[in-house]
C-alpha cells in the first residue's frame, strides 16, 4: 500500500517515465516540489508547458528551434557552403560545442536501422537533399554515429549527394583522446590505423 | 552466481533505460537468447563496442529473471566489421540477421544454423558481394527449420517434375507444382526448370562452396522475386530489412 497520497504518487509515477530517473528519484522530486514555494512550483508548470508550445524543429535543418529558424540557421556569420549531417539534436550540441565547425546542420533524427525498419524515408533525407539543390553547398560532412546504423547512413547519403557534384566526407574515427589503447577494441583500431596521419 | 561461457552473434540490439542494453544473440549451444547487458552505453571495459549487429562474440553470462541472461563481459571473436563498409552488405547481412532472429524460438539450439549465420557472414565480410549469397541462405536456412521448398516434384501429386520445363511455385504448398496441379494452386506463379536446378543445386552443395556458385541472370532476378516472398509467407509477416532494402536500393 502507498505511503504517500494518490496526487504525491500521481506525481511519482509521472516524473518516474523521464530518462534516467527511477522511482526513488522520482519521490525525492515530488518531495522537493512540494516543499518548495507556490511560485516556484508554478513557475516550473509554466516552463514545461512553455516549452512544448513554443519550441518546435527549425523549418531548415530540424534542429530544435524557437519559431521558424534556429539560431544557427539564423545567424548571418555561419558559412552556408558547409553542412554538417548528424543524427540527432544532442550530437548537433557536441560538435558545436567544439566552436571549430562554423558552416551549418542538417539533422536527421535517427539513422538507417534494417533491422528496426527505419529506412531512408523515415529520417529527414529528402529534405536534405531539396535543401541541397536549393543552396550552394561545396561540402557535406557526415557526422553520424561510428556504428552500424551510421556507418549505413553515411554510406547511403555519399550514394545520393555526390551525384549532385558536391564533396562528401565523414568525421574521422579512431582513439579517443585521453583514452587507453589497452581499452580499444579491434573495430576501432582498425579504423584508427587505417586514417593514421603522418607527424 | 554461477557464471557460464557462450559464443554467438548478436542479432539485435536495443536500448533499454539510460545505460543499459537488450541484446538478441544467436548462440553455439543455446540458440536464440535475449539478455540485458547492463550499464553497457557506457561501460568501455566490459563491452568495449563489442555488442553491435553483425559481432560473433564470447560472452560471459548467468542466468537471469524474465527469460533474460545477464551478460557481464563479452569478447570478440570476429568483428564482422567490413560489412558495414557496404551499405548492400549491410542490408544483406541485416536480412540474415532479422530472418534468424524472427524464426527460430527461444532457446532451441541448432549448431548447423549457427554455422550458417557465421558463414554467411564471413562471406559478406571477405569477399566481394554476390547475388547468389542471399538466396543459397534463405534455402539453407529455410531447410534447417524444416521448411525446405519442394523442388524436384510436385507439392500437389508428388509427380517428379520432368528437368527441364517450367512450372509454378506455389508458397502455400510449400514448393514447385506441375503444370496440371498448378490450376488448384491459386495465386502460385511461374518459376524456370533452369531455377528449380539452381535451387536444388544450392540446397545440396557444400557450404565451403557457396562463395564459387553462380546464377545465370534469369535463375538471379526469379529467385529474388520468389524466395524473399517465401520467407515471408513461412513466417506469417513482412521483415523490416527487406522494406528498407526496397527502399535504399530503389533510391
Amino acid at each position: 500500500m502507498s505511503t504517500y497520497t494518490p496526487t504525491v504518487e500521481d506525481l511519482i509515477d509521472k516524473l518516474a517515465t523521464l530518462p534516467g530517473v527511477g522511482k526513488k528519484t522520482a519521490a525525492r522530486l515530488a518531495l522537493h516540489i512540494l516543499r518548495s514555494s507556490q511560485d516556484e512550483a508554478q513557475a516550473l508548470a509554466r516552463s514545461i508547458l512553455r516549452v512544448k508550445e513554443r519550441v518546435g524543429l527549425c523549418q531548415i535543418c530540424f534542429n530544435i528551434a524557437e519559431g521558424d529558424q534556429c539560431v544557427i540557421c539564423r545567424n548571418s556569420q555561419r558559412d552556408r557552403s558547409v553542412l554538417c549531417v548528424v543524427e540527432d539534436p544532442n550530437d548537433l550540441i557536441s560538435v558545436e560545442a567544439t566552436g571549430v565547425f562554423k558552416g551549418l546542420y542538417h539533422v536527421l533524427h535517427g539513422a538507417i536501422a534494417p533491422l528496426d525498419g527505419v529506412g531512408p524515408q523515415e529520417l529527414k533525407i529528402a529534405e536534405l537533399l531539396e535543401r541541397l539543390e536549393r543552396d550552394k553547398v561545396v561540402e557535406v560532412i557526415i557526422a553520424t554515429n561510428p556504428t552500424v546504423e551510421g556507418d549505413a547512413t553515411a554510406l547511403y547519403l555519399a550514394k545520393v549527394i555526390k551525384p549532385l557534384g558536391i564533396m562528401v566526407t565523414r568525421i574521422a574515427q579512431g582513439v579517443p583522446a585521453g583514452g587507453d589503447i589497452e581499452y580499444v577494441d579491434s573495430r576501432t583500431m582498425s579504423r584508427s590505423l587505417e586514417g593514421r596521419k603522418e607527424v | 552466481m554461477h557464471l557460464r561461457k557462450t559464443d554467438g552473434v548478436v542479432l539485435h540490439r536495443t536500448d533499454f533505460k539510460e545505460s543499459d542494453l537488450i541484446i538478441t544473440l544467436y548462440t553455439a549451444d543455446l540458440g536464440k537468447v535475449s539478455g540485458i547487458a547492463k550499464g553497457a552505453k557506457r561501460s568501455k571495459r566490459r563491452f568495449v563496442n563489442n555488442l553491435q549487429p553483425f559481432s560473433y562474440i564470447r560472452i560471459v553470462y548467468s542466468e537471469g529473471r524474465g527469460g533474460l541472461i545477464r551478460l557481464d563481459e563479452a569478447d570478440m571473436i570476429q568483428p564482422f566489421f567490413r560489412i558495414s563498409e557496404d551499405i548492400s552488405k549491410v542490408l544483406y547481412g541485416s536480412y540474415f540477421l532479422e530472418m534468424v532472429k524472427e524464426m527460430t524460438g527461444e532457446k532451441e539450439s541448432n549448431l548447423q544454423l549457427f554455422e550458417l549465420l557465421v558463414t554467411f557472414l564471413s562471406l559478406l565480410n571477405d569477399s566481394p558481394l554476390r547475388e547468389e549469397y542471399p538466396r543459397i541462405f534463405e534455402l539453407r536456412f529455410l531447410d534447417l527449420l524444416g521448411y525446405r521448398p519442394r523442388l524436384t516434384e510436385c507439392s500437389i501429386c508428388n509427380q517428379i517434375l520432368p528437368p527441364d520445363n517450367d512450372a509454378w511455385f506455389s508458397y502455400r504448398h510449400g514448393g514447385a507444382v506441375c503444370k496440371r496441379c498448378q490450376v488448384n494452386a491459386r495465386g502460385a506463379i511461374a518459376i524456370s526448370g533452369e531455377t528449380l536446378r539452381a535451387m536444388e543445386r544450392a540446397l545440396g552443395m557444400d557450404l565451403a562452396e557457396a562463395e564459387e556458385i553462380r546464377f545465370t541472370p534469369l535463375v538471379l532476378a526469379e529467385g529474388k522475386d520468389i524466395f524473399p516472398r517465401f520467407v515471408q509467407y513461412q513466417l506469417g509477416k513482412g521483415l523490416k530489412s527487406l522494406r528498407v532494402m526496397e527502399a535504399v536500393q530503389g533510391a
